[in-house]
């Protein structure tokens, strides 16, 4: 697979997660969050000056960094 | 009778925002006290329950976390908690709190406890929104899915608690110890993650849960806008942090007042007698320097409770993430920082719940840099003497800058800081942003008390013991006459003081004579002396001896500057009389070689000495507590102090070379 779509270079989309990428404890806290595979991440917001952007799985809406975002590979199902 | 040990023991688990705190005061009324896990800086309450709920049991809540696998100093307690003997006993039953809307998560860490084996009641909370959205749950799902008592509770108005009560009954205790829990590995979560996944689509029925969440969404398009989101931050922000000030000005000039009245009564019961000035002047006065910041510590609580409740925090730190990372911090060290403004005691405390070692020292380490509340009457003298007949917005701007630079400062440390330490792991951000919710008054109110309370017990103390120590510093050792009288005090002290002790002198002429008398008698004690030896160094900064006595009496708490200047000084008369006559004194006052001492730049000098100096012994007491380290305390301690000195040095000498007196 060439360089996997992560939760990173989603700026507006909505995705499945396939799998997580990166150090181990991030993807672990990642999922004790509420990220797993198979579940589908809705962009839905911005901090300001380029901060963590705001992810919706289900009811969860979270706020996470680029490089922390970077960690969840996904695949795009489309504008939401 | 039942003896403690046999009466149930329900420990309370749940993640972050679960609802945990709210059942937690429903259970016990707010009968319960903090206490310290053993070993380590966190705390978690012990309560009994409410009485009315007809059955006895105590009531333990531990720190919110997601999961068994502990991250922070916080959820490490939680794991021990389970199997710690408790001064109510053993663990008996675990109770998991989740949260009705996140189940897909919060049930994650049910699955980890059940594994434990501990005997378990799983608490839905939320249920009044999910009954307002016209969501059903299932709940027979859920207890054969976990084989326990499932229980759904209203957090609004407290439905479900007796059903709690009853479950706790029909539970058979624990058997045995509890098997110690395995964490799990990735494929094995994944696949309980499905399992769960499944299982709410099942137990939740009808279509509202869009409806719940799309609120917050809405909400979120204003709050959470990049420019919008950040002005109505800082709008709030403005809020909390004038109502720190202005809604608490009357609170502490009561309690002012009322304690100064006290000491005045007490010292009047025997003037001449240096035990009732101990009671009145020291005891008194050791108990106000304690209990005057109380009123400002509960809005701080109270306003960051607030926030926190109606899930806006998270928000908060969300937005200001980008900046605080350029720190090499992150936006969850924001709160603690934002404490730090009222008082650094409740600020480190708040520190607990970063994830990341690194942070908490770094964000510890510029705490003492916020502008605390103590500061203002330092503050207060000096823009006054250095403004004295000026608009007042001059004496605002300047105030502003002081706030201002402070930050400055604060950012540049965190630099360095960042910096100079390896980093260990990663700064984590990873914030979860709770549905927005209308906090419940009486539990917050309940709450703010309780954290209040816990400050003054953590704080008191340490403010208490140094401020006595530092009237006794200034009484002793005990001078009987009045200036003229000096030399031979000095030639025949020992028999002096001896005769002294078998018969006090009646004063002749007390009113007149009383207050030179105790100048005199500061300027012979042991602080006094301290003061003689400071001379040298506080002379680069433009002061003399008097100065320094202030400034190291300031360590009892920083406001105490104004009034050992004004003891030193000889301004007698109420606080208002005497503020006014401390300026003017202080326009006056001279150096042994005819100078004034307080000039633009001497005063120019203290003010940053007292913005960056870390004058404060519970800041101390506390800092080497919250970072579990002598070390830490000691370093911060003199880095701040000789920074701040530096820095009022340099100022000085500047502009004095430039030609500002």
């Amino acid at each position: 697979m060439s360089s996997p779509i992560t939760l990173a270079d989603l700026s507006d989309a909505v995705a499945e997660v396939l799998g997580f990428c990166g150090p181990q404890e991030i993807a672990e806290r990642l999922r004790e969050l509420g990220i797993y595979q198979g579940a589908r991440v809705e962009v839905v917001g911005q901090a300001p000056f380029m901060g963590p952007r705001l992810y919706r799985i289900g009811m969860t809406v979270l706020a996470l960094r680029q490089e922390e975002a970077a960690c969840v590979s996904v695949q795009p199902t489309g504008m939401k | 009778m039942r003896t403690e040990s046999q009466r149930p023991v329900l420990a309370l688990v749940g993640a972050p925002n679960s609802g945990k705190t709210t059942l937690y005061n429903w259970l016990t009324r707010s009968h319960y006290r903090v206490v310290n896990y053993p070993g380590s800086t966190v705390e978690y309450a012990i309560g009994q329950s409410a009485p009315r709920l007809g059955s006895s049991f105590a009531v333990i809540d531990t720190p919110g976390t997601y999961s068994l696998v502990a991250r922070s100093a916080d959820e490490e307690v939680t794991l021990r908690a389970l199997t710690h003997q408790h001064p109510v006993g053993k663990v008996t039953h675990v109770g998991v709190i989740v949260d009705g809307t996140q189940m897909e998560r919060h049930l994650l860490l049910a699955k980890q406890v059940q594994e434990t084996g501990l005997p378990m009641i799983l608490i839905v909370t939320m249920a009044d929104l999910l009954w307002k959205s016209g969501l059903q749950l299932r709940k027979e799902l859920l207890e054969k899915e976990f084989g326990c008592p499932v229980v759904l509770f209203d957090g609004v108005l407290g439905k479900g608690l007796q059903d709690i009560a009853e479950a706790l009954k029909k539970t058979p205790p624990k058997q045995g110890t509890p098997q110690t829990w395995a964490p799990w590995t990735a494929s094995i979560q994944a696949a309980k993650q499905k399992g769960i996944h499944h299982l709410v689509a099942d137990v939740l029925v009808g279509a509202g849960l869009k409806k719940i969440y799309q609120r917050t969404e809405n909400w979120d398009r204003f709050l959470m806008h990049p420019v919008l989101g950040l002005l109505i931050f800082f709008a709030v922000m403005t809020v909390i942090f004038t109502s720190i000030y202005w809604l608490a000005a009357p609170a502490m000039d009561l309690i002012d007042g009322t304690f100064s009245w006290a000491a005045e009564s007490v010292t009047a019961l025997g003037p001449d007698i240096l035990l009732f000035r101990f009671l009145g002047e020291g005891l008194m006065m050791a108990f106000s320097s304690v209990f005057v910041f109380v009123p400002q510590i509960f809005i701080l609580f109270l306003g960051i409770g607030f926030l926190e409740g109606t899930g806006y925090l998270a928000r908060a730190a969300t937005l200001i993430d980008r900046p605080f990372a350029a720190l090499g911090l992150s936006g969850r060290s924001f709160v603690p920082l934002l404490s730090g403004f009222a008082c650094a005691v409740p600020a480190m405390m708040a520190t607990r719940n970063l994830s990341s070692r690194r942070d908490r020292w770094i964000t510890n380490a510029i705490i003492p840099l916020m502008t605390c509340s103590a500061r203002l009457p330092v503050y207060a003298l000096l823009l006054g003497f250095l403004f004295l007949d000026r608009p007042a917005w001059q004496a605002g701007l300047a105030l502003a800058a002081l706030y201002f630079g402070a930050l400055v400062v604060g950012a540049i440390a965190a630099g360095i800081l960042n910096r100079l330490i390896p980093a260990q792991g990663r700064s984590f951000f990873m914030m979860e942003l709770p549905l927005y919710r209308w906090p419940r008054w009486p539990v917050l109110l309940r709450q703010s008390l309780k954290r209040t309370r816990s400050y003054v017990e953590r704080a008191g103390p340490a403010i208490f013991v140094f401020a006595v120590l530092i009237w006794f510093g200034a009484h002793f050792p005990r001078v009987d006459e009045a200036p003229q009288a000096s030399p031979v005090v000095e030639t025949a002290s020992m028999e002096n003081a001896a005769a002294e002790s078998g018969a006090p002198k009646a004063a002749d002429d007390p009113q007149a004579t009383e207050f030179l008398a105790e100048s005199h008698q500061l300027e012979q004690s042991y602080l006094g002396r301290m003061g003689h030896w400071l001379d040298p160094v506080v002379a680069p900064m433009g002061v003399d001896w008097r100065v320094g006595v202030g400034m190291v009496s300031a360590f009892a708490a920083r406001e105490v500057f104004v009034s050992s200047l004004a003891l030193i000084f000889n301004v007698a008369g109420d606080e208002e009389v005497q503020a006014a006559g401390l300026l003017k004194t202080m326009g006056e006052a001279k150096m042994a070689d005819g100078s004034p001492v307080f000039t633009t730049a001497s005063v120019i000098g203290l003010l940053i000495f007292f913005m960056i100096a870390l004058q404060c012994m519970s800041t101390f007491v506390i800092s080497q507590r919250e970072n579990g380290s002598w070390t830490y305390a000691l370093i911060q301690l003199v880095a701040l102090n000789l920074v701040a000195y530096g820095l009022a040095v340099a100022a000085v000498q500047g502009l004095r070379a430039l030609g500002v007196a």
